[in-house]
């Protein structure tokens, strides 16, 4: 990530973080069928004990195999890789927010991880790792347990510029990522642009952690709003905790009235018209 | 405390419900002395705005006594006398400090359902559904007001409730309606629905130099209360609006328009049927009669400006008439901080005495029988104050 950072900021975020390319050549669902026909078929030869069987033994192994591992060296020599299948890539999510403050102030306000944790929904923890202010482990909520916890390292930092992360060797998630500080010109504010790819490491759950991507980009984006609500007012607007009417009365308040003759405590002027219509 | 309470079409109820208390650090808490209903409100009351909750406390034209403060409420105190706009404002955001008031970044919590709808989301707005941020509203002894540092505006003790009450919001909106127009002297401005809002937009008209305001309404209360006002008057189920308006300006058409009706308009003719059938099975959210007349009366290069409040989507939106005319339209929610201090020394000053508008007045446990009323335009029904 460090020797891309030469092509800042022109390249796309996704790009800088040198994002590897796919290790699989099989889509999700190729895989799914390739492991249960080598399963249908090793069940079927140890049921039948026949010559023929045995020899379908082979290759039934090799469905399985590639099945699990998602590289098929047949489909590679005959040029018929899938297209980067997305369940052992990265997923990756850019975000941007304007925050109506200097970049100073912003930039500190990311760099400080332990109070984004306080303030943040999806975010529980964060705490220094042996001490280092550049090695972090981050409890994330997450529909996917495997995607919880976050072992990262700084690998860069530019004051009111940038700060990029990688994950450590023993994370369960692998990440990298980054944020970038822009002012804006004209005195409006600062644009925080935001990049995360992730993948759990174990094989297989990319595909999910893919499946669930729309739900946690919409969660970011909306921690980046709580980040500029903190910034830029220094509350985040909420009704958590308000009154409201109870829904135990099933009777309605006009019930048993006529609506077209009330007696009120005060009526001032009355003429025959009874029109509809009009303005707000 | 006794508060007015949503549970669906034509169903509002007085409940005894909890205190509001301090949520953020910014809150106030006012006890309402006096609060108003709004014609917007019969939206929620017709159902036809998304995003209630039944129990939803409604109600945003409302005034009081601060009776307590969060720890950085700074420019107001316990014991002020405020009155309240109805647009929810952070003050510090981008659009804050460029006095888009309704257009507030941060009082929304619930943005992200009308960033679906709308692409943005407003501002929050006290009782006026959990698109504008589920508020609880002040038609209620007591009411919690966020961000208290860009809201609340305090009156002085000569004024009383009723001359102060709509600077929360009908007096700025039918101003900022007429600011939109852009009146250069001698104007023609013709206001469709002379409902409150339309009553303030002519006065309002006038204050801004126009020559001469033209309402159009079907109630004769109504247009009446216009001509108080100096207007001249139309009522659109005796007269060919769009014709009526060309004899009255030389052909011209009037010089700006104002819609002061909005999304329910009482529809006329073959497309008001079909608006009203449309609407009926769910086709379409909004009915534009006003809004298609304003744009076929409007003068060539001419202003439509639109108070009203429109939700969602409508057909036969007559573009080829507004683009051939070369029309600016101009609309939105009132951004009423911009407007407080210059509306009260209108008021100070004997300029305007808003108390004109107000026909009716309710003790708030009546507010049921009040949104009735006010909804069948019943008994010169055109403006209710209600007393918690």
């Amino acid at each position: 990530m460090n020797a891309n950072a030469d092509s800042y900021p022109t390249a796309a975020d996704s790009e800088r973080l040198a994002i590897p390319q796919s290790d699989t050549n099989l889509a999700m669902p190729e895989r799914a069928l390739s492991v249960l026909a080598g399963v249908i078929t090793i069940v079927t030869a140890i049921r039948n004990r026949s010559l023929w069987s045995g020899i379908a033994l082979l290759p039934a192994a090799y469905l399985i195999k590639r099945g699990v591992t998602g590289y098929c060296e047949v489909r590679h020599a005959l040029g018929m890789d899938a297209p980067s299948p997305a369940e052992s890539s990265y997923s990756v999510i850019e975000k941007t927010v304007s925050v109506n403050r200097s970049v100073a102030e912003v930039f500190a306000a990311f760099r400080d991880f332990r109070a984004l944790a306080h303030h943040l929904k999806h975010l529980n923890t964060a705490e220094r790792i042996d001490g280092s202010d550049s090695r972090w482990r981050l409890e994330v909520e997450a529909r996917l347990p495997i995607l919880k916890e976050w072992r990262v390292e700084i690998t860069q930092e530019i004051p009111n510029e940038l700060i990029a992360w990688r994950s450590l060797p023993d994370s369960t998630v692998d990440t990298r990522g980054s944020i970038r500080f822009e002012t804006e010109a004209y005195d409006r504010g600062t644009t925080v642009h935001l990049t995360v790819a992730y993948r759990p490491r174990l094989p297989f759950f990319g595909w999910l952690a893919e499946k669930q991507k729309g739900i946690a980009a919409q969660q970011l984006k909306e921690e980046l709003v709580r980040i500029k609500q903190l910034l830029e007012t220094g509350e985040i607007a909420r009704t958590e905790g308000q009154p409201q009417g109870g829904l135990d009365n099933p009777r309605g308040a006009l019930d048993g009235l006529n609506r077209d003759d009330y007696t009120l405590t005060t009526t001032h002027h009355t003429n025959g018209h009874n029109s509809t219509g009009g303005g707000d | 405390m006794r508060a007015l309470c949503w549970h669906g079409r034509y169903d509002v109820r007085v409940e005894t419900v909890e205190d509001p208390k301090i949520i953020n650090p910014q809150d106030v808490i006012v006890q309402v002395t006096a609060t108003a209903i709004c014609g917007s409100d019969l939206h929620l009351y017709d159902g036809v705005i998304p995003g209630m909750e039944k129990g939803d406390i409604l109600g945003h034209e409302f005034m009081g006594i601060i009776v307590d403060a969060g720890r950085e409420v700074t420019n107001v105190k316990v014991g002020d006398r405020v009155v309240v706009p109805f647009t929810i404002a952070c003050g510090s955001c981008f659009f804050c400090e460029r006095s888009l008031w309704s257009a507030c970044d941060n009082s929304n919590p619930n943005a992200t359902l009308p960033e679906l709808a709308y692409g943005q989301s407003p501002a929050g707005i006290y009782g006026y559904s959990h698109i504008y941020g589920g508020y609880a509203g002040g038609q209620a002894e007591y009411v919690r007001v966020p961000f208290a540092n860009s809201g609340p505006f305090k009156i002085p003790d000569e004024l009383s409730d009723e001359q102060v009450l709509f600077l929360t919001d009908i007096f700025p909106t039918g101003y900022m309606a007429a600011e939109n127009c852009n009146i250069q002297p001698g104007d023609v401005v013709a206001v469709w629905g002379a409902g409150p809002v339309g009553q303030f937009a002519i006065r309002s008209a006038y204050m801004l130099g126009a020559g001469k305001v033209i309402a159009i309404d079907n109630i004769w209360e109504r247009l009446r209360l216009a001509q108080d006002g100096g207007a001249e008057t139309l009522n659109f189920e005796e007269s060919d609006v769009v014709e009526a308006l060309k004899d009255m300006t030389g052909g011209r058409g009037p010089d700006s328009c104002i819609d002061a009706v909005g999304m329910e308009a009482h529809g006329t003719g073959m497309l008001g049927t079909i608006d009203k059938v449309k609407h009926t099975v769910g086709l379409q959210s909004d009915r534009p009669t006003a809004l298609r007349q304003a744009i076929q009366a409007c003068r060539k290069g001419g202003t439509v400006s639109i108070p009203g409040v429109y939700g969602g989507f409508f057909d036969h939106m007559p573009m080829g008439a507004a683009f051939n005319k070369g029309l600016t339209f101009k609309m939105g929610q009132t951004h009423v901080q911009r407007y407080l201090p210059s509306l009260l020394s209108y008021i100070q000053n004997g300029e305007i005495d808003p108390t004109f508008v107000i026909s009716h007045r309710l003790p708030l446990e009546e507010a049921p029988q009040g949104y009735e009323l006010f909804k069948q335009r019943k008994d010169g029904c055109t403006k209710i104050v209600l007393r918690p």
